[in-house]
């Protein structure tokens, strides 16, 4: 009997049994489709607003730093220690790859961010097992809520960070649930690239902790706390650490980034008004995200992630209140998109009718976004709705718009351009100007000349303080130099010209 | 479930008539040897409930035969023939001597199998003039084992290397690779005369290049992994619910050991405690022949029939890889395994094992299973040794897997088809990782590689010295495996496709050129970090300056994040805490590679030994193995 041979075929086909749920892969090629007439409908429509004069206060410093950075008017530590980096960096990169596309770069980049966002929602619903055809529609009314563009035709800093907050909460959403490690990264690396997109992200990212804490499944909790939440925020710690890093080595100061919050003494407090109009803006945005509450409530795990979901935004809200550094409620009510999509990856389905209803509050989700951005009282909202219609709009900033026009066709500007970067982009181009960082700026401080052609001040007594201009030459913005006169005037900022230019 | 036999069920009968065993035991035996498929004798043997010269004396007597012992009255090696050697032992009989006897001279054929089926055998081959002579099945093995020793041993270590020699390690370098290595170098040099400092950008560039791709690959291969694998345990929990012990194949399990005399009796009591059939496991314990101690320790064990006690000549190289080779030559099993001497696989591995090798497809020639460690809190360096094989084998594996890129081995608890094994020639004797260099052999030759969900528990190195002896192997083994596979390259990227290249060179080659370069790196960190010296910025232009600093950011904060999430499959969370710490246990990665390329130099062949049995826990298991408590 040692010469016993093993009856493969025998228990091969014995244990042939068909494989459970949830292994079999699926493939839908009408998901690629989806996702690339989604982008191009987006790109085209941003494209489409930005040459009918849709230009965004956020989108034209962004463009500015960027022709900054591309032009060689700061020094590459400055470019290396910006924040936001994600649009930056982005756009920097796409316009250093595709230089004759101009403004257009930034309707490029955020479609580019868009697509991935897209193509990771319709994964998730690929994964929750949701026929194809509600995907489908589910993400057309997600990917075209009114107030989802509104953000995205603000700036592509939106547009990563909408992706990282899909990341989020389809990460928190399925924590508890799978125990897969792709959905512990989802969670940690969504968190930095909240950080990375926006100022605004330190403030959500902090918002978020104690709702990750509320999903970790309770074993692990128990297991070690320490454990559990040090992997979820390390990478988001990782990158704060980075930067100071950077900063500190490039900048000499370790939370120069941080430098959007230097504003929050100077911002008015906010009526509550405002942040009751946000809430609202949210709750018609994403009905969803109150309606699964509602309808989970026997469902103890999943209850728990839904009330963590809307916890973390009603907090992040509140939090932005809190901190001066609320966004425009329209921007507040646009976050609820990717979580109302996450929810309805997750929206239990033990009934026939269960997708069509899914379908149906995102579509009120719709409306309710439509009314939102219809009743939104910003510039931007204004001048969006204005450009939709036909109407003329009107610049956010019209000193820098005018200051930008009165320095087109000059050079030899001495500027600290990185304070009032809308201007450049109003300019065109940042070519002969001497930026603060630039070697020119350096050495007339050094050598209290600042014998340039042009030079751009903002006033001391701004509400923002000095330039850097306004620090080194500190008589410049009352007195100007003899021998200059005066190009533009403004309520901030004055340039001043030699006399013997045109 | 097939009847029992008319042989068994005679001898049998004839144990209990002469109160050798009782008839309980008897009835107990009876049932297993109908569950398991399996001749009686074996059986009982299997469960120590009859010693072998006992059993098989009486079988003797009760067939009228008499009985010899091989190891005492070898046969005569003239009437053996090499080329019959697996007969031998397939069949349990070996040509013994020829005798005068009243018919003149007769062959005598010595059998450890009587009975009608062995008879038929015996007459096939050797015809009906013959006499025959009852062994037992130990003696017989071992004496075809001492007469073509010689000859085992030199193909244990020339097999692979004369019939396949692009395959084999002992051309360390062959001319080509030793003519690209000197033009490389002389382009370095001739570039650092002319023109020194873009010499120096360029291979920054390079190295920063390959920092980058090397942490978006092993990103990558995490994402791959880090899906949820509890409905592939179903499947197999579900598999093994469907398997009856009859469907269960003979195994073979191979226990290298050298100087571990120690934890043998630990290794013996993991391996009785396997949910598997007793007398279908073939184990070998594979010892030098000069080990004294160990031999000493294995046969003061007395260990049960299934234990087989192989020695291994003297020779060199002496490795590990050697020994299984000749060891492998006596395997019976349908599969077999590789355990280490302080491996504690989870009881029902095997069961998984056969499970997995039956619903996959027949290009699954090898099932590995994961390896982690029993003392991981024992100190610093075994919490991230724990940390480094829970990200090895818990995520980066199945990514891999998922991938479809060629799986470099783990050390032990890989089980192969044994068919393949052979027609592969098993493994490369000159090669110090055998089992990464097998893996990757085995997929150019058209085999995948599967992974189960089966943990075996080793013994996690408890000192630095040991840990940096241990590693240097390793990364000496992982050169070498390097240089072998890419010696033709063209045919390499046809067999294993360019992401198996990819995967291939940023895991076998990116360990060990991450811990050659990155003493540099941080050196020049270092230095600029406490000078702030401007020496170094002509070697950093603007662009390689980003990339720099992004790999030296978000590429080390990369590797900290992976680590920390290595415990989460486990749910060992509090070893997180010490991820951050893994900046210390790459600086001890870095000396056990150059340590490694020093050897590969000047010891290609040097089996750097790790020495096992010093963790307090080992020490705590020794006891508890000397006074018979089992386990897990």
């Amino acid at each position: 009997m040692n010469a016993h041979v093993w009856p493969i075929e025998q228990v091969r086909t014995r244990l042939a049994f068909p494989r459970p749920d949830g292994v079999t892969t699926r493939s839908h090629p009408p998901f690629l489709l989806t996702v690339l007439a989604l982008t191009s409908a987006l790109l085209c429509l941003l494209l489409w607003l930005q040459d009918a004069g849709y230009a965004s206060q956020a989108s034209l410093e962004l463009w500015g730093q960027a022709l900054l950075a591309s032009d060689g008017a700061v020094a590459a530590p400055s470019i290396i220690a910006a924040s936001p980096p994600l649009p930056y960096f982005a756009t920097i990169v796409a316009e250093l790859a595709i230089p004759s596309f101009g403004m257009h770069i930034l309707p490029l980049v955020t479609a580019l961010l868009f697509a991935l966002m897209v193509a990771g929602w319709l994964r998730a619903f690929q994964s929750a097992h949701l026929s194809w055809g509600t995907s489908i529609t589910a993400a057309v009314l997600l990917a075209a809520n009114p107030v989802l563009l509104r953000s995205l035709a603000e700036s592509p800093g939106w547009a990563g960070f909408h992706a990282g907050l899909s990341m989020l909460a389809v990460g928190l959403f399925n924590l508890r649930r799978d125990h897969r490690i792709t959905d512990v990264i989802l969670v940690s690396l969504s968190l930095p690239l909240i950080l990375m997109s926006q100022p605004v992200g330190l403030v959500f990212v902090v918002a978020a902790v104690p709702f990750i804490a509320m999903c970790v499944p309770e074993a692990q909790m128990r297991r070690s706390v320490t454990g559990v939440m040090m992997t979820m925020l390390f990478p988001a710690a990782f990158v704060l650490a980075g930067f100071a890093y950077v900063n500190w080595i490039f900048n000499d100061d370790a939370f120069a980034f941080l430098g959007h919050f230097a504003e929050i003494p100077i911002t008015p407090p906010l009526p509550a008004s405002v942040l009751g109009l946000a809430l609202a803006g949210m709750v018609a945005s994403a009905p969803i995200l109150p309606a699964i509450l509602v309808r989970t409530r026997k469902q103890g795990s999943l209850r728990r992630a839904s009330l963590a979901i809307g916890g973390f935004a009603v907090a992040g809200a509140g939090l932005c209140g809190m901190t001066q550094t609320m966004p425009v409620p329209v921007q507040l009510a646009a976050l609820t998109i990717p979580l109302a999509m996450a929810a309805a990856t997750r929206w239990p389905r033990n009934r026939s009718r269960s997708e069509m209803l899914v379908i149906a509050m995102l579509a009120f989700g719709w409306i309710g976004g439509a009314v939102t951005l219809l009743k939104a009282q910003d510039v931007e909202s204004e001048n969006l709705r204005a450009v939709l219609m036909g109407r003329p709009t009107v610049a956010v900033d019209g000193e820098l718009a005018a200051l930008g026009v009165a320095l087109q066709g000059h050079d030899d500007i001495l500027f600290d351009a990185a304070a009032a970067p809308a201007t450049i982009a109003h300019r065109g181009s940042a070519h002969g100007i001497s930026a603060a960082s630039s070697i020119r700026f350096r050495l007339a401080g050094m050598r209290q000349d600042a014998r340039a052609r042009i030079q751009v001040v903002r006033d001391t007594r701004s509400i923002r303080g000095a330039d850097a201009m306004g620090r080194t030459f500190p008589d410049l913005y009352e007195r100007g130099l003899p021998g200059y006169r005066l190009l533009h005037e403004g309520p901030e900022w004055r340039a001043w010209i030699r006399e013997d230019q045109p | 479930m097939g009847d029992i036999s008319n042989t068994d069920a005679w001898t049998g009968d004839h144990l209990v008539d002469q109160g050798i065993i009782t008839l309980p035991e008897l009835d107990e035996a009876w049932a297993l040897s109908r569950r398991w498929q399996m001749p009686l004798p074996d059986v009982l043997l299997s469960r120590s409930s009859v010693d072998s010269r006992t059993l098989y004396r009486s079988l003797a007597d009760r067939f009228g035969l008499d009985h010899v012992d091989l190891i005492d009255e070898p046969p005569d090696l003239t009437l053996l023939s090499e080329s019959d050697a697996e007969t031998y032992m397939r069949e349990l009989a070996v040509p013994w001597r020829v005798r005068e006897t009243a018919k003149g001279k007769r062959l005598t054929i010595a059998t450890a199998r009587p009975g009608p089926q062995a008879m038929l055998f015996i007459r096939r081959r050797w015809g009906s003039e013959v006499d025959v002579v009852i062994t037992s099945r130990r003696a017989l093995r071992q004496a075809v084992q001492q007469a073509f020793s010689q000859s085992w041993t030199r193909r244990a270590i020339y097999d692979l290397d004369d019939r396949d020699p692009v395959m084999s390690a002992r051309t360390v370098f062959t001319p080509v690779q030793l003519l690209i290595l000197w033009a490389l170098a002389s382009a370095c040099a001739i570039g650092a005369v002319l023109a020194p400092i873009a010499t120096l950008i360029v291979l920054n560039a390079l190295m920063s290049v390959f920092y980058l791709g090397n942490f978006a690959f092993k990103g990558l291969a995490i994402w791959a992994g880090g899906v949820d694998l509890a409905a592939q345990q179903r499947e197999i929990d579900a598999a093994i619910g469907l398997l009856a012990d009859e469907d269960l194949p003979v195994y073979t399990i191979l226990v290298p050991m050298f100087r571990e005399p120690d934890v043998l009796p630990i290794l013996a009591g993991a391996l009785r405690r396997l949910d598997y059939p007793a007398a279908k496991l073939d184990i070998k314990i594979v010892l030098e022949e000069g080990d004294t101690p160990t031999i000493d320790a294995a046969r003061a064990l007395k260990l049960e029939e299934i234990f087989e006690i192989i020695l291994v000549p003297p020779s060199h190289p002496q490795t590990k890889p050697k020994a299984c080779n000749y060891a492998f030559r006596l395997a019976r099993g349908e599969f077999c395994v590789i355990y280490d001497a302080e491996d504690k696989p989870e009881p029902d591995q095997l069961k998984r094992v056969v499970a997995a090798f039956a619903r996959a497809p027949k290009t699954v020639a090898c099932v590995q299973c994961r390896l982690n460690y029993y003392n991981r809190d024992e100190n610093w360096l075994t919490r991230l040794f724990t940390l480094d094989y829970s990200l090895w084998f818990d995520l980066m594996l199945p990514g891999l897997e998922r991938m479809g890129v060629p799986i470099p081995l783990g050390g032990t608890s890989n089980h192969f088809r044994t068919d393949v094994l052979r027609e592969l020639h098993a493994w490369d004797p000159f090669n110090v990782t055998e089992d990464a260099d097998l893996g990757i052999r085995m997929t150019q030759k058209g085999y995948r590689t599967k992974l189960v969900e089966s943990t075996t528990f080793e013994e996690a190195n408890v000192s630095v010295g040991n840990w940096i002896r241990q590693r240097s192997r390793w990364i000496k083994g992982y050169m070498q495996t390097l240089l072998v596979h890419l010696r033709r390259p063209g045919d390499f990227v046809q067999q294993v496709g360019p992401l198996g290249v990819l995967g291939f060179v940023m895991f076998i080659g990116g360990t060990m050129t991450s811990g050659l370069i990155n003493p540099v790196f941080w050196a020049v960190f270092v230095v600029w970090a406490v000078t702030q010296a401007a020496g170094f910025d002509i070697f950093f232009p603007p662009v390689l300056l980003y990339l720099s600093l992004f790999n030296l950011l978000a590429g080390n904060g990369m590797l900290i994040f992976l680590m920390m999430l290595a415990p989460f499959r486990r749910n060992w969370l509090e070893l997180t805490a010490w991820a951050p710490t893994v900046i210390g246990y790459w600086v001890l990665m870095s000396i056990a590679a150059w340590k490694g390329l020093f050897q590969l130099i000047t010891r290609p062949f040097y089996w750097e030994k790790t020495t096992h049995g010093l963790s307090r826990m080992t020490a705590i298991e020794r006891a508890r193995a000397d006074s018979g408590e089992g386990g897990a």
